[in-house]
């Protein structure tokens, strides 16, 4: 038995953790969640690189050895009141390479300035392509908003594949990452707008649909064409 | 002072009195404006303003972080100082004329009980009999406080004189910290009432799922009395979830037995803890009921799988809890939006 009920460590160090977040802040914000809910069982910890590099900011939760990766400051309320507090970990979140051990991204092993996203390697897939990410970086069934230039992009994985859609709700702008969907459905939690996971076609009560964008995977990554 | 508001499916005009809000003289006139909190949080009531003069009350408000232009106002918490024309991006529904609506009343606060160390059951006596449905709110004001408080109604009656509210206190709560101190009972309050759209009505076909969270159990109280009134439970099913932090955050639990015994074989009440076990005294001392540990939408996702079909949904409480929830509703139970009723407050 380990002197911590629940036991959570939160990278702020290695190659690209600290500035896919300001990870400092998010030890703060788990500490005063854990204190307030007078949870001295708790302990949260700053910790070195886990050797993940590039999938960051991750956040690893002991006893149940669950892996976060890509936390975003507004996933931590329910990372602590879920799991931290809840014992319930946030599926959403889970981070399950495929791959046991180091596994950074190339990003970070080419040694990418500090806070500079890696240049896209447009070449490698032609002209008119932007590079996005990693298909690895989007949750399975989840979905995830990435900037590619001057605009943000949705990727959505679908289960059979992945769809690409204009990241902000077309209704009054919140971000659509912050909603769910079921493989069929997209709703903005913020006020029930539904829309087509695959088209993007407007349901129910949403009077206008997401822009989507041409969407292709080669080699693991995902490339979208803006001018779609 | 005249307000016309242009929306996507044609103009409507209403009369607005001196330092009344937009939204309420319209909804008091019948013209159905968009709207969710009613305390300048949600931002659902946006508009433009195209012409005329009108000030907002709270110029800060939360809800203008969906505002995209300097002429953007929250017409729950703005009024018209003089003739003005509005825009909204939204076509307004048709008035549903069995629905109450809402205007402008005086109350006199009576019983006040304590239910736990930090949620009072508040009465307030009205100046005149009013309809509301059952899960929908009261803006209460109360004297030397700027801003109207939004409290869920526990009771239902048909022409009610009197409302029950449940409030909790919240840290620097100026309202809560009024109605929890001395010398209270028997002062003059306002209210506009009654407001909200997730109510339940028996015509609904549907078995009732209620999520709750703290004093999110007020309009469940109310749901569930009018659903026995009206013996909804003897065709339908009801399941309750009410989730709170510790044993002595516990209150209405008398309430929900006395439900229970009325419908025992249709309504299920489920207490969630979600910072403690479950202590042998407590599950003893309510028979009725069922106890577990846990977050209260994860305690109602185990105990509802599957159980979905015909089901109609209600949920109040803190903003991450009512969060959860609508995820679980629509990602795991796949409810329509239609099925979903909330509040979201914060």
């Amino acid at each position: 038995m380990g002197q911590y009920d629940r036991h959570v460590f939160v990278c702020t160090s290695g190659e690209t953790c600290p500035t896919q977040g300001d990870t400092e802040r998010f030890v703060k914000i788990l500490r005063a969640g854990a204190q307030k809910a007078g949870r001295s069982d708790v302990r949260i910890n700053k910790s070195g690189c886990f050797s993940q590099c590039g999938h960051g900011p991750m956040i690893v939760v002991y006893p149940e050895d669950v892996w976060y990766a890509g936390v975003r400051e507004s996933d931590l309320e329910e990372i602590l009141t879920s799991h931290i507090i809840g014992g319930q970990p946030v599926d959403r979140l889970r981070y399950d390479p495929g791959v046991k051990g180091a596994n950074k991204l190339d990003v970070a092993a080419n040694g990418a300035a500090p806070g500079q996203p890696a240049p896209p390697p447009v070449a490698a897939a032609g002209p008119g392509w932007t590079r996005v990410c990693g298909a690895d970086e989007v949750p399975v069934n989840g979905m995830k908003e990435f900037p590619v230039g001057d605009v943000n992009v949705l990727i959505v994985s679908t289960g059979s594949g992945f769809v690409a859609y204009q990241a902000l709700c077309p209704h009054e702008a919140v971000r659509l990452e912050d909603g769910v969907h079921d493989g069929a459905v997209l709703t903005c939690l913020e006020h029930m707008w539904q829309f087509d996971v695959h088209t993007g076609a407007p349901l129910g009560d949403a009077e206008a649909g997401l822009k989507s964008y041409r969407l292709k995977q080669e080699s693991g990554e995902l490339y979208v064409g803006l001018d779609a | 002072m005249k307000v016309v508001v242009n929306a996507r499916n044609g103009a409507h005009d209403f009369e607005c009195g001196p330092g009344e809000k937009i939204l309420h003289a319209g909804l008091r006139s019948g013209v159905e404006l968009p709207y969710e909190c009613a305390t300048g949080t949600c931002g659902t009531c946006k508009a433009r303003l195209v012409s005329g003069r009108a000030e907002s009350e709270w110029p800060d408000a939360p809800g203008r972080r969906y505002f995209k232009s300097e002429a953007d106002v929250l017409l729950c918490q703005s009024v018209a100082r003089d003739d003005c024309a509005v825009e909204v991006g939204v076509a307004l529904k048709p008035r549903q004329p069995t629905v109450t609506a809402p205007r402008a009343l005086g109350g006199v606060v009576r019983a006040r009980r304590r239910l736990t160390h930090d949620v009072m059951a508040v009465d307030v006596d009205l100046d005149g009999p009013l309809d509301f449905e059952a899960g929908q709110f009261a803006l209460v004001t109360v004297p030397g406080i700027a801003g109207a408080r939004a409290y869920s109604m526990v009771n239902f009656e048909r022409r009610a004189e009197r409302l029950s509210f449940v409030v909790k206190k919240k840290p620097g709560g100026a309202v809560s910290d009024w109605l929890f101190g001395q010398g209270v009972d028997g002062t003059l309050v306002g209210l506009v009432a009654p407001l909200g759209h997730a109510t339940f009505h028996p015509d609904a076909r549907k078995h009732v799922l209620c999520v709750a969270g703290g004093s999110g159990i007020a309009g469940m109280m109310s749901i569930l009395s009018l659903a026995c009134h009206a013996a909804h439970f003897a065709a339908w099913q009801g399941h309750v979830f009410f989730g709170i932090r510790t044993a002595r955050d516990a209150f209405f639990l008398d309430e929900l037995e006395a439900f229970r015994a009325r419908y025992p074989a249709q309504l299920a009440v489920t207490v969630a803890l979600s910072d403690e076990d479950v202590a042998p005294s407590l599950a003893a001392g309510y028979p009725a009921l069922t106890f577990a540990r846990g977050l209260v939408h994860a305690v109602a996702g185990e105990r509802m799988t599957g159980r979905f079909a015909d089901v109609r949904a209600y949920v109040a409480g803190p903003p991450p809890m009512v969060d959860a929830s609508l995820r679980w509703l629509l990602r795991e139970a796949r409810l329509p939006p239609a099925d979903i009723r909330y509040d979201k407050f914060s």
